[in-house]
């Protein structure tokens, strides 16, 4: 049977009562309102049955909105640490290098003032370019004869006749000479002085490497001192680099090997021909 | 927040967020899809969430995602001032429990009532608490529970619903 309709105040009673916001007295005399009015407890009860019980319905999917703390965030910072430690080192070995590089360059301004040791914009113009004729015995008698009108032309003339390629060094080869200690394929040619009474005939019979340069250095120890040089530079940070090039055109060309130490701004600190 | 604390919040709260959706979509699919955004929310939102307000974070953004979705399955309807529907009668013989008949009467009352009467019975959530997840003020969420159990009781008490 359908219970009767109550009024407005008495629904909203009910809910306060159902709600727990009346206070104690009030909820007693509500409560013993509805022992003499079946009625109205007819309606509490069914408003009573409008509250929900909680229900024990799960996500199914939980799992997948977790996130995981993987290992991979662990091996990123580890990777990126050892990179950072490598760039730290490589930075600290330049700085050590550049260190080293301003004393040499105080002590050439103070011994050598009028040296530019700027950088050469064309770095394709090597300090030292040593071509050294290896063609023995073929040639004739004209080129020979050239040849010793050359050298005497360069006895004669030149000021500075210790190296008739001392224009293509670069200024601060020239200026750290003097403090260098491991001796390389310069000091055989800047000591190579050619005896002024010499004739042409001399100069063919002796037609093969100086024999200055023999007494001086043998080419296993002309590579020893290079490759020393060459150790000791890239202990200090410099960075060494090969260069390969034709001198000549014609069919007795031989490639020219330059293997040499760049710095930062392209000088050729060293270079070597076979 | 962490992601201990975030996934904490999972174990704690996904599935009341899921069984909040549900009771309010009545489609799991669309309830799974609720708390999947919900969840994303949280996340993208951890550094300034804390696990306390985690909670009420998530029920709010939950409430605005479903409410987007009413609001694109009823562009035109405007979901708080919706009256209660009537009870069709046809179909009151096909739920026999009390509490079938409470379920089918939940999805015939305004989408606000039922949000209300959902965060505070399920969750049991306060008319304030109720009230910053919603929009509404205190009154304005004690009056909506008041008329959405009226409109249950109604329903229920429908001999028809009874059968």
């Amino acid at each position: 049977m359908k219970p009767s309709p109550i009024t407005d105040e008495q629904a909203w009673q009910l809910f306060e009562l159902l709600e727990g916001n009346l206070p104690k007295t009030a909820a007693a005399e509500l409560h013993q309102a509805m022992q003499g009015d079946a009625n109205l407890k007819a309606h509490y009860e069914a408003l009573a049955q409008t509250y929900l019980q909680p229900t024990t319905t799960l996500f199914p999917d939980s799992p997948s909105l977790k996130k995981k703390t993987s290992n991979r965030t662990v091996l990123f910072y580890a990777s990126m640490s050892v990179a950072a430690s490598l760039v730290i080192l490589w930075f600290f070995k330049a700085s050590i290098a550049t260190q080293n590089i301003a004393p040499i360059q105080s002590q050439i301004a103070k011994t050598s003032p009028s040296v530019d040791i700027t950088t050469p914009s064309n770095t394709e113009s090597a300090p030292l370019k040593p071509s050294l004729n290896r063609q023995g015995t073929k040639q004739n008698n004209a080129t020979l004869v050239d040849r010793t009108q050359q050298k005497q032309t360069w006895e004669t003339t030149s000021t500075d006749t210790e190296n008739p390629n001392k224009q293509d060094i670069h200024p601060l080869i020239a200026a750290t000479e003097p403090i260098r200690k491991v001796r390389n394929i310069n000091d055989s040619l800047n000591t190579r002085k050619p005896s002024p009474n010499k004739t042409a005939i001399v100069l063919a019979q002796n037609d093969r490497p100086s024999p200055s340069i023999v007494q001086q250095k043998t080419r296993k120890e002309l590579l020893k001192s290079f490759y020393l040089d060459a150790r000791r530079m890239v202990e200090n940070g410099h960075l060494p680099h090969v260069k390969v090039k034709t001198v000549n055109n014609d069919a007795d060309w031989m490639p020219e090997f330059q293997v040499g130490l760049t710095l930062e701004n392209n000088v050729i600190l060293t270079s070597f021909n076979p | 927040m962490t992601v201990s604390e975030y996934n904490k919040c999972v174990d704690l709260h996904s599935s009341a967020v899921f069984r909040f959706a549900l009771k309010q979509l009545r489609n799991p699919d669309d309830a799974k899809e609720i708390v999947q955004i919900t969840f994303e929310k949280l996340w993208m939102k951890r550094n300034t969430v804390n696990i306390d307000t985690a909670k009420s974070y998530l029920f709010t953004t939950a409430y605005h995602s479903m409410v987007d979705i009413w609001r694109t399955q009823k562009p035109t309807e405007d979901i708080h001032n919706l009256a209660p529907a009537k009870h069709p009668t046809t179909e009151a013989s096909a739920y026999t429990g009390l509490m079938e008949s409470l379920e089918k009467a939940l999805s015939q009352i305004s989408q606000i009532q039922r949000t209300v009467i959902l965060l505070r019975d399920y969750e049991g959530y306060s008319y304030a608490e109720i009230g910053e997840i919603t929009g509404l003020n205190e009154a304005q969420v004690k009056v909506n529970i008041f008329r959405g159990r009226q409109a249950l009781k109604d329903i229920i008490g429908n001999p028809n619903n009874l059968i």
